[in-house]
């Protein structure tokens, strides 16, 4: 997630051979691009401390290939997505500042939600062990969508992408965002699945990903 | 390579006909085919197929005796091309739905290549129809298509003549290079147009962020072929020698 996050960087700063020389180092005249590059690098940092932190996993490492995949699919999105979102063609978003808080405010929320589920799966499972169990909602509202999601956390993130993408008005951050959807669809679903099999009284109203629909 | 690619994943895998254990590449196969409407329905395939690119070859030779030249026969069976190779398409359906043990992405990955060198090359790019290269590969994949389309038809029958199994596995040492050939030099001209165009491109600004250069673009998948053509390749001479000698060896027990 560090490669991410410092790829992004590069560009918002308009570090040399990007763009154009005459480019080097200067700074957007769009609020949103700030915005932008506070959101994506703020999502990142999140991530790395949540791997620190916050989560316990049931396996022990990655195998390397697919750290080889993975890498190359983060640093690929974040160099292809922020080299639109900080080039000096760059066109704000069509509805101005109305559309940015929006998208920013959905960017927010699902970020909150998505660190509220992973405090919560993380307080499911006691330090060191692995056992599993069915996650319920808890006192905080972030957690309610347990009760129509088996993967709030896949929910949550595909908002925050989302939002991310209206915020920017780019195609390539929507593209990564339906990349990413999918992908996770998959996960939720299979965890769906492993939930269902491994406990008899699982709430039948949750869907894998999307409530209701998915 | 889009030639070579539809015979050599379709022999990896077995082939596209569901051969019921017709030992093709190992003698330890599990007899498991396709069911008697599913098999009913591939075999009228592969015929329709084999017909189609039969017609694309009569009308290739009758083409060049009326003419009098081989220099662009590409109008006299353009659509019979473009309506059998898009019609290839279907083979993916017949993977995904289990009627054909070959894998999606493989035969997704050589029926797109066709396709996107017929639409996105040939049909969208005006100023190459009339070059000697397109000829090349169409040639190339006519020999091939009649030939594996036959393949697939007498397979689902279970009887297959030797000459079309020793045409499949050996004609493609060819008509592989052939194709490729034709493929690349058909790209290659037809690069000055695009730039020109500026064709399927779209650059900055514009209020989705967005940049495509198609120029660009098919210069990557030139590159492409540079790795995956020797693989594909080797793996179909492998391929040969396996077919090959397994059959020699079934004729010494009989």
């Amino acid at each position: 997630y560090a490669g991410p996050l410092f790829i992004y960087l590069l560009f918002y700063f308009r570090v040399p051979f990007i763009y154009g020389h005459k480019y080097d180092f200067t700074s957007s005249r769009h609020t949103v691009v700030h915005l932008a590059c506070i959101c994506h690098s703020f999502h990142y940092v999140k991530r790395l401390l949540e791997t620190l932190f916050v989560h316990r996993f049931s396996h022990g490492t990655m195998p390397l290939r697919n750290i080889f995949k993975n890498c190359t699919y983060y640093w690929g999105f974040a160099a292809w997505m922020a080299y639109y979102i900080n080039h000096p063609l760059y066109t704000p978003p069509t509805y101005g500042a109305q559309q940015v808080k929006l998208a920013l405010a959905i960017f927010v929320i699902c970020q909150l939600g998505n660190f509220s589920i992973h405090m919560a799966l993380r307080d499911l499972r006691p330090a060191g062990s692995k056992t599993r169990k069915i996650p319920y909602p808890t006192k905080n509202p972030f957690t309610w969508l347990f009760l129509l999601v088996s993967c709030p956390n896949y929910t949550y993130e595909v908002g925050s992408w989302i939002g991310f993408a209206i915020m920017t008005q780019c195609l390539p951050v929507a593209l990564f965002s339906l990349v990413g959807f999918t992908q996770m669809t998959i996960w939720a679903k299979g965890k769906h699945r492993s939930y269902l099999k491994e406990f008899r009284d699982y709430p039948p109203l949750r869907m894998p990903i999307i409530p209701f629909v998915l | 390579m889009a030639a070579a690619a539809a015979t050599a994943a379709a022999k990896g895998n077995g082939g596209g006909g569901g051969r019921a254990g017709t030992g093709d590449a190992s003698g330890t196969r599990k007899k498991k085919g396709p069911g008697p409407l599913a098999t009913a329905y591939l075999v009228i395939y592969n015929v329709v197929m084999t017909a189609g690119w039969l017609v694309i070859a009569v009308g290739l030779v009758r083409a060049y005796l009326a003419k009098g030249s081989y220099h662009s026969l590409y109008y006299s069976i353009e659509k019979p091309l473009k309506f059998f190779q898009t019609g290839a398409l279907l083979e993916v359906l017949h993977c995904a739905i289990g009627i054909v043990p070959s894998s999606v992405v493989l035969t997704s990955f050589q029926v797109m290549s066709r396709v996107f060198l017929i639409w996105a090359v040939t049909h969208s790019v005006k100023e190459v129809q009339t070059e000697d290269s397109v000829l090349l590969f169409v040639i190339a994949w006519t020999i091939t298509e009649i030939i594996r389309y036959s393949f697939y038809t007498f397979s689902l029958l279970n009887h297959l003549p030797y000459l079309i199994k020793w045409a499949r596995y050996t004609l493609f040492i060819v008509l592989y290079p052939m194709g490729v050939s034709g493929e690349l030099l058909t790209i290659y001209a037809a690069l000055p147009f695009v730039r020109q165009a500026g064709l399927y491109s779209i650059s900055l600004p514009n209020k989705y962020n967005f940049s495509f250069d198609y120029y660009a673009f098919l210069i990557l998948i030139m590159i492409s072929y540079i790795p995956i053509f020797p693989q594909l390749y080797f793996h179909m001479i492998h391929q040969r020698r396996k077919v090959l000698s397994h059959t020699e060896e079934h004729k010494k027990f009989e």
